[in-house]
């Protein structure tokens, strides 16, 4: 081979191997984006399996907050449903947040159980949830925003519509979570 | 000194304090007297060298006519102001630490172990010379903590320009440590350093340095915060946990604690915990004894033990939402 044939070699081969970097750029990217996902998942799954233990610890006081509890528990079951996608079942248990606060904020009428050793207890593991939680919507956040970095400059961009890679939404926090104040947790032991 | 002493549950602490520095300025004042003997010493010393031609008699009287004054000079200075040195050590700092919190103690002559501190990272290589003392321990506002004095040195064989070797001392930290409980329970480390790089190369290539810098299994992770971002660089292994641990509140209390410190505080988190590291630079000469050796000298110590102590509020360590107790 002659030089100029060498040369067109090296080329080619570079190119290759930039769109082999390009692409595993893009899918681990995306795979974190995925990952992320699956954070915030984790959370709010242990945050319904809470409900059981809301329910349980509530129970003997719950008056006209019943409902708030039967909502939770139908939601909880609906999730938990076969044959649900993991993004239906995460929206079914991410819509349970205003809920689990109006549920939280109705103890305020029963100074008695908010006093209780087990609601305190269910009290800390609700928050310390809730900012996990809250945790995990910022990595999932922060891995969009580096995947769609990727899908929309240059030059990931050039290839990610050729790969179908496509721009994913943030989370955004629902209207009833910015108008909702968090729960009281001027609780004892603070 | 008028202002600090009633603060504190010593009552005979102030007189006792008062009487100890009139004690040492006697043994100073009498120094001077043995000083003025140690040139009395030499004054006598040329003489008789002269007048004995040099006779090896001459050259003995002068060696005990200088070096004994002298001695004296060092040894009345000395065991002056041991006095207030010990009554610093024994009662005025640990009144200081009961007065910041009752459930806190003072240990003069303990420390962190080599062990700690090589455990808060990032790697400083190999370490020739450690001691740390000074020690304060106990709860403020029920959070467990303690902190103390660190120096941290290297020995190193350097070539001069002739070619001979000598040793010198690297010193790899000096400064204040921190130890705080943490609220939150965590299982991955990470560390939270000022942003040098950003700030002396600009962001491109400071981000460029920083993400090729390698400290082990941890990495850079930028936070949503910018301003946080500018004052601060992250390193940590689970993207996760780090948000857990550096929520919104905690990256506002880090960044007040940075500016307290001149943006020289580093945080490291790890096993639930916080520590705070403080080099000399921002925390010049802490709890320094021979400096607190005048009237003003107690309102400085609780001043430096005050700077450390309430980083557990500044942090808000007392805040106690979450599981762990």
């Amino acid at each position: 081979m002659d030089a100029s044939t060498w040369i067109w070699v090296l080329v080619a081969v570079a190119a290759a191997l930039l769109l082999v970097w390009m692409y595993n750029t893009l899918v681990a990217r995306r795979n974190n984006v995925e990952n992320a996902f699956a954070g915030i998942d984790t959370q709010l799954k242990k945050r319904c399996d809470l409900v059981p233990n809301l329910v349980a610890t509530v129970k003997g006081y719950a008056g006209h907050e019943r409902a708030v509890l039967e909502r939770l528990t139908e939601l909880r079951t609906a999730a938990a449903a076969d044959g649900l996608g993991r993004e239906e079942a995460a929206d079914i248990r991410g819509s349970m947040s205003p809920l689990f606060r109006e549920a939280m904020a109705q103890v305020e009428a029963y100074p008695e159980l908010k006093a209780s050793a087990p609601f305190t207890r269910l009290q800390r593991q609700l928050a310390e949830i809730e900012e996990q939680l809250s945790a995990a919507r910022r990595a999932y956040n922060a891995a969009v925003t580096e995947y769609n970095n990727g899908v929309q400059m240059v030059p990931l961009c050039l290839f990610a519509a050729v790969f179908g890679f496509k721009r994913r939404t943030w989370f955004l926090a629902e209207e009833s979570d910015r108008a909702t104040p968090a729960t009281d947790f001027g609780a004892p032991g603070i | 000194m008028a202002e600090v002493f009633p603060q504190l549950d010593d009552p005979t602490l102030a007189a006792d304090f008062t009487a100890a520095l009139a004690t040492l300025s006697a043994g100073r004042r009498r120094s001077w007297l043995w000083l003025a003997g140690v040139v009395a010493g030499v004054g006598i010393a040329i003489v008789a060298i002269a007048a004995l031609d040099g006779h090896w008699a001459a050259w003995l009287g002068s060696a005990v006519a200088i070096i004994v004054p002298l001695s004296m000079t060092v040894h009345v200075r000395s065991v002056a102001a041991m006095g207030v040195r010990n009554l610093l050590l024994e009662r005025v700092v640990p009144a200081i630490a009961r007065h910041i919190s009752p459930g806190l103690e003072f240990c003069a002559e303990e420390g962190f172990s080599l062990e700690q501190f090589v455990s808060i990272g990032p790697d400083r290589g190999r370490i020739d010379e450690f001691c740390s003392d000074c020690l304060f321990t106990g709860t403020i506002d029920g959070v467990r903590v303690s902190f103390a004095r660190v120096l941290a040195r290297r020995r190193e064989q350097r070539r001069g320009v002739r070619g001979q070797t000598r040793t010198v001392w690297v010193t790899l930290f000096s400064g204040v440590l921190f130890h705080g409980d943490f609220q939150k329970e965590f299982h991955h480390p990470l560390w939270v350093q000022p942003d040098f790089a950003e700030r002396h190369f600009g962001q491109l290539l400071g981000n460029f340095f920083q993400k090729c810098a390698s400290y082990g299994s941890l990495r850079m992770m930028r936070m949503e915060n910018p301003d946080f971002e500018k004052q601060f660089v992250v390193y940590a292994e689970d993207a996760l946990e780090t948000r857990y641990v550096l929520s919104p509140k905690m990256m506002e209390n880090l960044m007040a604690v940075g500016a307290r410190f001149d943006r020289q505080a580093e945080f490291s988190f790890r096993d639930s915990a916080v520590w705070v590291v403080l080099p000399d630079d921002v925390v010049p000469r802490w709890l320094d004894l021979d400096a607190a050796m005048n009237p003003e000298g107690p309102a400085h110590l609780l001043q430096d033990v005050e700077t450390v102590a309430r980083l557990s509020r500044d942090l808000d360590l007392h805040v106690r939402l979450w599981s762990k107790e």
